[in-house]
């Protein structure tokens, strides 16, 4: 088994690194086709020739384009992502970013984790009580917040949410006072919680449903099994066999999905985000796209895909560990 | 196999109405706008419908075997077609004012229009050619055999067996036959929406006033803040969701199958190489390269379905290639290669027809990812501002705080729409997927 694992662990690795280089290629040569001259984007109109030319030499954007995409990979590791050209005029990427990751990670975070707990509870219920009508009340339910596109549901938020208290925050992450020191650490937490409430909420909502219908139909199959059966003739409580028996086996193919949700969930922080003003690395994608900005939208969209990445790949090692049955 | 020895009425009569049908609806799409933008579109008729009518020849000589009698037959179907139909619309867009000077402008829209067209006809040639085989032979089947040779005929009839008993069990899921219902009737607003819209979206217009006012006789669906009728939006938006939903499936169809087809047939370096290429585009995040995409590429309709269809394949073309790779298994397709059968030859006639139910549901639900994925970038201010689409309706509300100033009825309709629309593919696809693919079925 270990050695066999060792072998597993190697591919998968391997495998990381040449999707990771892919990515940065890709990356790499998606800027490069963008049209005009990145240079003219730092400096206003008529700004001296002499001038463009030494950011030029300084940037290292006049050097041929092996050359520069050696540095671009070698910049990558070292953290060197160059300077934003237009968010934050001509400060290091590097720097700017860390505020906005950690309001991504907090937001997508406690999203994700509510979403699968409430996922999990909603399609062992609906499972539980197949064919019946709260099963066929809350598949449908499911079906519908599916095929809803998650910008649906922020507008929906705030449509409800300013009918009924016009009063509660729909914009930033935390109140303008936040920052001035004038709150206490209570009113502070709550100032974030409310801030977070509404783009959290249309976070679930977009992966609950995709969650509890996977839930549903992997706990249907496992409730056929020959060893529930065995289990409800010896007498075991049903709750118990549902929660102690079945769960754990319905609950494998989860992990994946988890996995695979992780880039449907970045595509959700991207809109709720933006419609939210909440400063996170999806709403730096808008405003890197807006400034024309292009190392920052590079460096945006390299940390999105590696998160991703990461996520697929702690999965997979979940599942080794988790399903013997995984193939080697 | 039964055989009368008369034609009989009713055949005739379902012939006429057949070919009375088609010319309808070639009518329709010509006077009220197939095309994507809402502009002046009468002279194209002719083009689109020369198109129609060459592609319907080209198929229908395929179709008929080697005889020159059924040729000439053929040949004069396709004359009757371009003398009765083309040469009166292309005079009569001559003749329309303006014809010139937009023309140019709308080569693209036209294409499009032609292909739409095309398609549309390619149905009815197929309706029409039974039709035909039922008048000329004396049953149909001995009809289509005349027309087409034994072979061709018995392939037609089993072909015929197996859609009734995929209708057949079809037809008991009743969340499918509602979806598909509602897709009927999307489909129908689509067509002839821009008929029944009491104004031009895009149409400037001199405001009466500026806050949106709420649905009354005028307006059904009230106005939003350039005091533009909603209702006339709703109507024109529908057929943008459907053609980009469409289109963008089909890309993504097409390179998906590829794809999936040489990684699991040609297997070795082709899989390893497709494969990780696949992985690529499953990991990376949709929405954000779809964003990056668009912000490089440029905001235009064209770019969007493309930028979609890129976005979306690889899982198709896993799907496709791990059912490849089983069927090569198969004994027969050993047999067929000792018989001495070309690649081509087996991917042609016993990979791809094994392949294809599946990718038939796979392509209803990549329509409904790409109808989303058309409303989100539109939504975000990505799409081509000059396509009215329900994404872009719901673009200008959020623009002018519609939400907070609670206009709902210039929200809830583009977004109910869209959920809507989405949905019916969504149970379309996977009551097909059930189906057509055996290893779903439920217990």
């Amino acid at each position: 088994m270990a050695r066999s694992m060792r072998g597993y662990f190697l591919r998968k690795v391997i495998y990381l690194g040449i999707t990771v280089l892919l990515i940065m290629t890709f990356n790499f040569f998606l800027f490069r086709i963008m049209p005009g001259d990145p240079i003219r984007l730092l400096f206003p109109r008529g700004a001296d020739p002499d001038t463009l030319e030494l950011w030029r030499g300084l940037l290292g954007l006049d050097k041929p384009i092996w050359e520069q995409y050696f540095n671009y990979i070698i910049g990558t590791f070292t953290g060197d992502w160059g300077i934003s050209f237009g968010f934050a005029k001509r400060e290091p990427i590097f720097d700017i970013l860390p505020p906005f990751i950690t309001k991504t990670l907090f937001l997508s975070g406690v999203g994700t984790v509510l979403a699968v707990f409430l996922g999990v509870i909603y399609g062992r219920e609906a499972a539980w009580r197949k064919g019946k009508i709260f099963d066929k009340v809350a598949t449908t339910t499911a079906v519908v917040l599916y095929s809803v596109p998650t910008f649906l549901f922020a507008l929906f938020y705030i449509m409800i949410f300013a009918f009924i208290i016009p009063t509660w925050p729909f914009q930033g992450a935390t109140s303008p006072s936040y920052l001035f020191d004038s709150m206490n650490i209570f009113e502070q937490i709550i100032d974030v919680a409310q801030h977070a409430f509404l783009p959290v909420m249309s976070l679930i909502l977009e992966s609950l449903a995709g969650f509890a219908l996977i839930v549903r139909s992997s706990l249907i199959d496992v409730l056929t099994e020959d060893y529930i059966l065995t289990a409800e003739a010896k007498g075991l409580e049903e709750r118990d066999i549902l929660k102690k028996h079945a769960m754990p086996n319905a609950l494998l193919p989860v992990v994946a999905v988890i996995a695979l949700n992780v880039g449907w969930i970045m595509g959700g922080t991207v809109m709720i985000e933006y419609i939210f003003t909440y400063k996170g690395l999806g709403y730096l994608t808008w405003e890197a796209i807006l400034y024309y900005d292009f190392p920052l939208l590079q460096a945006v969209f390299f940390l999105e895909i590696v998160a991703v990445l990461a996520a697929n790949f702690i999965a997979d090692i979940l599942n080794f560990y988790l399903d013997p049955r995984v193939k080697i | 196999m039964v055989k009368s020895t008369k034609i009989e009425q009713s055949k005739v009569l379902k012939f006429l109405i057949i070919i009375a049908c088609f010319f309808l609806l070639v009518g329709i799409a010509e006077a009220f706008n197939w095309g994507l933008t809402t502009s002046n579109m009468e002279y194209t008729g002719a083009f689109l419908v020369g198109f129609a009518a060459i592609l319907m020849a080209a198929a229908f000589l395929k179709f008929i075997k080697e005889s020159a009698s059924q040729r000439m037959v053929a040949l004069i179907l396709l004359i009757v077609t371009v003398v009765t139909v083309t040469l009166p619309l292309a005079i009569l867009g001559l003749l329309a004012p303006g014809s010139v000077r937009e023309l140019e402008f709308n080569v693209v829209t036209m294409m499009m229009d032609g292909i739409v067209i095309a398609l549309v006809g390619y149905v009815f040639l197929i309706l029409m050619f039974v039709s035909i085989s039922d008048l000329i032979g004396k049953s149909r089947v001995h009809g289509i055999e005349k027309l087409m040779g034994p072979a061709r005929a018995e392939k037609v009839r089993l072909a015929n067996d197996r859609l009734k008993k995929i209708w057949k069990q079809y037809s008991t899921n009743r969340a499918g036959v509602f979806a598909l219902i509602v897709l009927i009737i999307i489909t129908t607003i689509a067509v002839i929406g821009p008929f029944l819209a009491p104004e031009e979206p895009l149409q400037p217009k001199i405001p009466e006033s500026l806050t949106p006012q709420p649905p009354s006789d005028r307006h059904w669906f009230g106005t939003d803040s350039e005091d533009k009728d909603v209702w006339s939006q709703f109507l024109y938006g529908a057929k943008t969701s459907l053609i980009v939903g469409i289109l963008a499936g089909l890309i993504s169809l097409i390179i998906g199958t590829v794809i999936g087809l040489v990684a699991g047939y040609f297997g070795r370096v082709w899989d390893e190489v497709l494969m990780r290429l696949t992985d690529f585009f499953l990991v990376i995040p949709w929405f954000p390269l779809m964003i990056v995409l668009v912000a490089i590429l440029g905001r235009s309709l064209w770019i969007v379905i493309f930028v979609i269809g890129i976005v979306s394949w690889s899982p198709t073309a896993r799907v496709v290639r791990a059912s490849v790779l089983s069927i090569k298994e198969k004994m027969y397709i050993e047999r067929s290669r000792a018989l001495g059968a070309k690649t081509s030859h087996i991917i042609r006639r016993h990979i791809f027809p094994n392949v294809f139910p599946l990718i038939v549901a796979t392509s209803i639900l990549l329509v409904a990812e790409a109808i989303f994925s058309e409303a989100f970038l539109a939504f975000f201010g990505l799409g081509d501002p000059n396509v009215v689409g329900w994404g872009w309706m719901l673009e200008r509300a959020h623009d002018q705080s519609a939400m907070l100033n609670l206009w709902w009825w210039w929200i809830l309709p583009p977004a109910v729409g869209i959920i809507v629309l989405i949905m019916s593919f969504y149970l379309v696809g996977d009551t097909l997927d059930e189906i057509l693919n055996p290893r779903l079925k439920r217990r």
